[in-house]
């Protein structure tokens, strides 16, 4: 059980009218859809109001679509939602290597921040535990120490 | 290695105290990776080296990316990551394991600013007690030692 909660750090250096993007996976959509409501939400809330999603069917479309989007230059911070569940194949275990290689490749080409926010889990129990706003969180506290480097 | 030394940098010692040190802690599981961060800092200073910049990021998957704009900076002459990483019995840490220490690598053989894998990755946290004092400070200081006797 994943009791691990995400707090807030001082975010005061980054400006309220940055640009944030979701990639959102629809597969499991009951899952990723409230991950998105929640995250944004969150956003919302801390002041962050320009945000805009974007959906891909799957996981697997999750690296090519942000690889669009960080070719646009146009967002601040880009938080990647997708929710991957084992079935009987080994499907799981490839589309869950290459997804998390494609976003690490590109965490390491682009100096855009990206959060990678795919749940690749064994049941749905342990999806279920984990619809928490920590993405936006984790991407908020990120783009701040980001912000550190940039300015020195 | 076996390149010609020439007398210079046989040990820690002979490191110059004025090199800049970054360090980039992982938050997840911050009661353990702050322990580490202090008692690694703490070695640092004994050491008598006093330009260390600490930054801190929401997880460990988010290392490899700063860690490179860190480099790209040509501010730093030594980083070192801290992360721990307990991994339940999850798939998604699986991926996310693969992917950070895949990320370091690549990095570390694209640039040769000296980075070490300070990430500890455990599958319960009885084990990452038992790791609070791991001297990753040491651990690079000594590589440092070695690129300079070799190369400089």
């Amino acid at each position: 059980m994943s009791t691990y909660e995400q707090t807030l750090k001082d975010i005061t250096n980054i400006p309220k009218k940055i640009k944030i993007a979701f990639v959102v996976a629809e597969f499991n959509k009951e899952y990723t859809s409230q991950l998105e409501l929640l995250n944004i939400g969150y956003l919302n809330k801390q002041g962050f109001k320009n945000v805009e999603s974007y959906y891909v069917p799957g996981a697997f479309e999750i690296p090519g679509a942000t690889k669009r989007l960080l070719a646009t230059e146009e967002f601040d911070l880009i938080i990647t939602l997708g929710a991957v569940i084992r079935g009987e194949t080994p499907h799981f275990d490839y589309v869950c290597n290459e997804t998390s290689r494609g976003i690490m490749n590109l965490t390491l080409e682009y100096e855009t921040p990206i959060i990678f926010g795919v749940l690749t889990c064994n049941t749905e129990e342990q999806v279920k535990e984990r619809i928490k706003p920590n993405y936006a969180i984790s991407g908020l506290n990120l783009l701040s120490e980001m912000y550190k480097i940039f300015s020195m | 290695m076996s390149r010609k030394s020439k007398g210079k940098y046989e040990s820690i010692t002979d490191i110059p105290r004025d090199i800049k040190i970054g360090l980039v802690i992982s938050d997840y599981h911050k009661q353990y990776t702050s322990q580490i961060e202090e008692f690694n800092v703490n070695y640092l200073k004994e050491q008598g080296f006093k330009d260390i910049e600490v930054f801190h990021l929401p997880g460990s998957f988010e290392i490899p990316s700063f860690v490179s704009e860190l480099v790209d900076t040509e501010d730093y002459d030594l980083i070192i990551p801290i992360g721990v990483i307990i991994k339940l019995n999850l798939p998604h840490y699986d991926y996310i394991c693969a992917e950070i220490f895949r990320g370091l690598m690549d990095i570390s053989i694209d640039d040769e600013t000296p980075i070490i894998p300070g990430i500890i990755v455990c599958e319960n946290e009885k084990q990452v007690k038992k790791l609070l004092n791991e001297n990753y400070a040491e651990y690079g200081l000594n590589f440092l030692k070695e690129i300079l006797r070799t190369f400089d």
